[in-house]
């Protein structure tokens, strides 16, 4: 009996970690839809790409739209479980007049982003490519922990 | 529901024109063309919308404020073209006001450049274009220029409203639509466009340019891509990948 209480306990907190996951996913994709920030940060000399996620039956795809950038140095990597970071230079350093806006000072000289992946994945098995200027990163979803929820 | 948004003429405008309309929507490929051809083609601003149900903005350019939706044109052609999201509320009544607009100027034919998403558009070098028409006599006009016709399945947002409004009031309308990108701008997409609706018009249109500055057109429009996907979605744009229900 006290393997059945033990198991019963070990799925309800991965069932709530699953929850928890779920909702900082949730509470981050609203704040990335609703909160109004601007897309470029001069401070930190970058500018955010528009990014999709597709959570596929076997994999995550990741895209992001990558303008004016040099592709051998897109660098992705993840940073946490379920976070994902670009980052790559700009072709040549862009300053916030060339895109008309007079006001503020600076350069941006990188793109950067971080995507929030809501489901778990093999990072390890990360893959990425670069075509048309769309950066698109697949991850193998991780079998397991989520199966055993599904 | 006409009354909520105005057409305010900046000078008289003749009557019996070709009305292009570039409105936000999927790759923002409208937008992205009309106003390359405002710029090739040396357009003045003619005219504008007004209308609380726009967002509270003003479009700066020179120092003086705009309209974010202006009407476009010189001899023989007008063009409308949105510098911002409509907001989704807007869309039926600004649909409207375009249509009644082009009904009291006897438009002699109003062809809308859209976006068609696919999700492969990364594996496609040339976009192709498709349409659709206000009438039937129209389609021809799709069918001379090999345009292949969208037959059955789902339209959804301004292109969409306007198109039927024009079919219920008879005024000659088309849709063209290229194959693009769902959530980014797509200035391939609107090279396309733009070819076909050069043959359709008559006019050269030399779309090098257009090409050749994508990268930083693309990088200057994500802002007005997001905002518009956030109206989009409140328009369940998605379900123009839907299976039709009959074919």
């Amino acid at each position: 009996m006290s393997w059945y209480r033990e198991r019963r306990r070990s799925l309800l907190r991965m069932l709530l970690e699953y929850v928890e996951e779920l909702e900082r996913a949730a509470e981050e994709a609203l704040e990335s839809f609703f909160v109004e920030r601007p897309a470029w940060d001069v401070r930190r000399s970058c500018i955010e790409p528009l990014m999709d996620v597709f959570i596929g039956p076997d994999e995550v795809i990741i895209t992001m739209d990558m303008p004016l950038v040099k592709p051998e140095t897109i660098r992705v990597r993840p940073v946490e479980e379920g976070l994902i970071e670009v980052v790559a230079e700009m072709k040549k350093a862009i300053r916030p007049r060339d895109l008309g806006v007079v006001h503020i000072d600076g350069e941006i000289r990188e793109m950067r982003a971080r995507a929030r992946v809501p489901v778990p994945v093999e990072t390890k098995s990360l893959r990425f490519v670069f075509r048309k200027g769309i950066l698109e990163v697949r991850l193998p979803r991780r079998r397991g922990r989520a199966s055993e929820h599904e | 529901m006409g009354e909520e948004v105005h057409v305010v003429e900046k000078e008289p405008i003749k009557p019996g024109q070709v009305v292009v309309v570039g409105l936000p929507d999927v790759g923002l490929v409208g937008v992205i063309a009309t106003h390359y051809l405002i710029s090739k083609l040396g357009l003045r601003e003619v005219a504008y919308i007004r209308s609380d149900l726009l967002p509270p903005i003003a479009v700066l350019h020179g120092g003086l404020p705009h309209s974010p939706v202006r009407i476009f044109g010189d001899d023989g052609l007008l063009v409308i073209f949105s510098e911002a999201a409509v907001p989704a509320d807007a869309v039926a009544p600004l649909s409207r006001a375009i249509v009644e607009w082009c009904r009291s100027k006897e438009a002699k034919l109003i062809i809308s450049l859209s976006g068609i998403p696919v999700p492969n558009r990364q594996d496609i070098e040339e976009p192709s274009v498709f349409g659709a028409a206000s009438l039937p006599e129209t389609l021809e006009v799709l069918r001379k220029h090999d345009v292949g016709i969208l037959e059955s399945g789902i339209m959804v947002g301004p292109y969409a409203l306007i198109l039927r409004y024009c079919a219920e009031a008879k005024i000659p309308a088309l849709v063209l639509t290229a194959q693009c990108f769902f959530s980014y701008p797509d200035p391939e997409a609107s090279a396309a466009i733009l070819a076909k609706l050069s043959k359709i018009l008559g006019i050269e249109i030399d779309t090098e340019e257009l090409i050749r500055k994508g990268e930083e057109i693309r990088l200057r429009a994500r802002d007005i891509m997001r905002r518009t996907q956030m109206e989009l979605a409140k328009m369940r744009k998605a379900q123009e990948l839907d299976i039709p229900l009959y074919a």
